[in-house]
């Protein structure tokens, strides 16, 4: 059964796609001339495309095939951003490199490798022909390493109202790496302490913003982390501080700001840990002022349940790929699945490459990869859409 | 006479000289314009004036006026800079303003009526032609409210080093507010680097968090050994500043922070004690980062000074015969110029000025009442100082 789409899938094309867009810098800010690249890919094998400005000068694309009649919608989701080049890189992050089945660049792995594997899989299907019921669709969306707004547009459009989503972000559903079912929520505390300044001399005629700002951070491990039978716990983990002088002086600070990350399980909303910090913040019984605000990013929980006909066929195109059933998980992390499955209600389902390097120097995806991921998505599209 | 002095001695001339040198604002590193207009003064009472660039546009200013006979060499000495204005202002910080008694604007007390005393002091006594021995000599320095590289660079000058005593016109008014120093605390900046090891913020527990192992030592400073002293009591801390984290946003665990404290010290505390002190303490919290301490400058050992030294013996009787009651004393906690002329160089000091209010903060201000009885004891010290009247 679908042979006529799997003797189209190109595996010399999936790898020159990726070199391709290795060589596209998109750290995030800059995905537009990769939006472009791939329209014009889409356009080439037929599909209907258009680009959709998010914020001036960073456009989605967006790509559709119909099918034979109408049925259900799928949606292969991909961000096209990467994180900035972090330094120490030993080849230059935006030239391909290939050594030992591996293939380097920045962006390779999160998560140019997977789009390249959905464009594998996308020319199968238009180039086949192959009968479908549905709409095949894909969705390039900007800013997921930053603030996720492309995947929060998307869900103003046609496309937000898709019946599943696949993100091909590095996950590979082998054991200890299992794919999400669900994954945690987030908050950025941004909290800010007032104390009253004085000479630095007699302390104790003020109140020193940074030293309470210090006992705060020192009690973090007394947040009330509600424990969840499928996520454990939440975390936290403190990411900035800034207080004191700007130009030397020997003066009480009065003022020092703090940003705390805090991953959310299902049952814990943003009003849930905001209040949670309030409460630990008055048992310290400080003398300073404190404000417990949040700042963007925010992402909802979420969960889908294994019974979801999303998941079901996915098991089957999986198993069929790999020989064996996918590891599932419940995740520490946030992808667009936050935007698109905790806001906007769609379930989904990441499949892609070996996570290697991810976010640090010299990341890469190993070669061996694509073929499987590229035949895993041509398998979970033709079933879904059977 | 001493008295032809004192008749010319005008709180009104010192009013007006605060209000303007409050409109020079004169905040650390922009010292220049009040230097120059401090010269401008004494060169017209009849002073020689002498410029001395520590750095480009940062000019310590010194000026003399010699007694007919040789003697005692006396000198005045003030710090130019102030802090910089901060928040919270009901007026103007550089627009002085009269209100219910009081000056305010920033270095009201901290140190423009000092000067503005001395000036009218120096003045009265110059116009008044008076008669004294030795040399009486005034100093303008830059800097004392950072590293004080002012008084550094004073006192590589051979002639200011053989000065038999200073008198620092700072705001040490002899009452319980603020007694007049029979010594003065030491002072180290700690410098704290912590450094650990990034990871991606949602998974923290594979790296460790250099953010919030700095914040565990300052949330437990009040562990600090500070030694008590007969005279001093104990010394202070304060933490000064705190940086650490994403320069652009990203989730990743923190992999250096870095903090400052400042450390008042007392005599029987050293420097080392003081750096050995932040080891110990650091140690005793096992944390998982690297931790470097380093002493950053400024750094001062504390002083204790005698009251039988013939400089305060002097203050001593002025202050009596004009407030109507003899100055109380302390040991007190603060860093003046005077940590580097009596503390490094012996030169005996004095603090005598005008009562402070709100130094540093918002809305600093001096009394108005203040400002005539200090011109007076500048007036009458320098006279029985260097006369031999004391």
């Amino acid at each position: 059964m679908y042979e006529d789409l799997l003797k189209r899938l190109d595996d010399a094309y999936a790898v020159k796609k990726l070199e391709e867009m290795v060589s596209i810098p998109s750290v995030v800010k800059d995905e537009k001339e990769l939006a472009h690249y791939l329209q014009n890919e889409l356009d080439k094998l037929g599909y209907k495309t258009e680009l959709d400005e998010v914020e001036p000068g960073r456009p989605n694309v967006y790509a559709k095939l119909k099918g034979k009649a109408k049925g259900k919608r799928l949606n292969f989701c991909g961000h096209m951003d990467t994180v900035p080049v972090v330094v120490g890189w030993d080849t230059d992050p935006f030239k391909p490199v290939k050594k030992g089945g591996r293939l380097y660049g920045l962006g390779s792995n999160d998560m140019k490798g997977g789009i390249a594997c959905t464009l594998n899989m996308l020319r199968a299907f238009s180039e086949s022909g192959h009968p479908f019921i549905g709409e095949l669709s894909f969705a390039g969306v900007i800013d997921e390493e930053a603030f996720g707004e492309g995947a929060k547009a998307m869900l103003k459009t046609e496309y937000g109202k898709v019946d599943a989503v696949v993100l091909g972000e590095p996950t590979t559903a082998e054991p200890g790496a299992g794919t999400p079912l669900g994954i945690t929520g987030k908050v950025l505390y941004d909290i800010y302490v007032n104390g009253t300044a004085a000479h630095g001399f007699s302390p104790e005629e003020g109140v020193n913003a940074i030293e309470e700002a210090g006992i705060i951070l020192a009690n973090l491990p007394n947040l009330k982390f509600k424990k969840h039978p499928r996520f454990g716990q939440g975390n936290y983990s403190t990411l900035k501080i800034e207080g004191g002088y700007t130009v030397y002086s020997v003066v009480v600070p009065a003022t020092c700001r703090f940003e705390v990350n805090r991953l959310l399980v299902t049952g814990e909303t943003a009003e849930y840990a905001v209040k949670d910090m309030e409460r630990l913040v008055k048992s310290l019984k400080l003398k300073s002022t404190v404000q417990v605000k949040t700042k963007a990013p925010l992402y909802a929980s979420y969960e889908i349940k294994r019974s979801e006909p999303l998941v079901k066929v996915f098991d089957e195109a999986y198993s069929e790929v790999f020989g064996r059933a996918p590891e599932y998980g419940y995740d520490k992390s946030i992808t667009d699945a936050n935007t698109i499955t905790g806001e906007g209600g769609i379930p989904c389902i990441h499949l892609g490459p070996k996570p290697y390097g991810t976010h640090q120097k010299n990341e890469s995806v190993e070669l061996d990869w694509l073929p499987k991921i590229s035949k895993a998505n041509t398998l979970l599209a033709a079933k879904y859409l059977a | 006479m001493i008295e032809d002095v004192l008749k010319q001695l005008d709180p009104s001339y010192t009013i007006r000289l605060i209000e303007e040198m409050i409109g020079i604002p004169s905040v650390t590193g922009d010292e220049e314009a009040l230097s120059l207009y401090v010269k401008e003064k004494l060169e017209s009472y009849g002073f020689d004036t002498e410029l001395q660039y520590v750095e480009a546009k940062r000019p310590n200013l010194y000026a003399t006026l010699r007694g007919a006979k040789p003697g005692k060499r006396l000198n005045y000495n003030a710090h130019s800079d102030t802090v910089p204005a901060g928040e919270g202002w009901n007026t103007d910080p550089f627009n002085a303003v009269i209100k219910d008694g009081k000056f305010y604007g920033r270095g009201a007390c901290d140190m423009k009526s000092g000067i503005a005393c001395t000036l009218d002091a120096f003045r009265a006594i110059a116009d008044s032609g008076h008669q004294f021995p030795g040399e009486l000599s005034f100093s303008l320095v830059v800097d004392q409210e950072a590293t004080d590289i002012g008084a550094w660079a004073m006192m590589k000058g051979e002639r200011w080093r053989r000065l038999d005593a200073i008198v620092l016109t700072y705001s040490y008014c002899g009452d319980e507010t603020k007694p007049i120093p029979l010594g003065l605390t030491g002072k180290v900046l700690y410098n704290v680097r912590v450094r650990s090891k990034a990871a991606h913020g949602f998974r923290p527990q594979l790296g460790v968090n250099a953010v919030e192992d700095a914040a565990k030592i300052v949330a437990n400073l009040d562990r600090l050994n500070l030694k008590p002293h007969p005279a001093f009591r104990k010394g202070t801390y304060c933490t000064l500043k705190f940086e650490g984290g994403y320069q652009i946003y990203s989730v990743v665990v923190p992999a250096s922070a870095r903090f400052e404290v400042n450390r008042l010290l007392v005599p029987g505390e050293t420097i080392q004690y003081a750096l050995d002190d932040m080891r110990r303490l650091v140690k005793s919290l096992n944390l998982k980062s690297d931790v470097e301490i380093v002493i950053k400058p400024p750094k001062y050992e504390p002083y204790t000074c005698s009251k039988d030294e013939l400089i305060m013996r002097t203050l001593d009787g002025v202050y009596t015969d004009v407030m109507g009651r003899p100055p109380l004393y302390e040991y007190a906690y603060g860093i003046t110029n005077a940590n580097i002329f009596q503390g490094e160089e012996g030169i005996p000091c004095v603090h005598i000025g005008p009562q402070r209010g709100e130094a540093h903060g918002a809305n600093e201000y001096v009394k108005l009442e203040w400002l005539p009885p200090i011109s007076r004891m500048y007036a009458l010290i320098a006279d029985r100082y260097l006369s031999g009247n004391s």
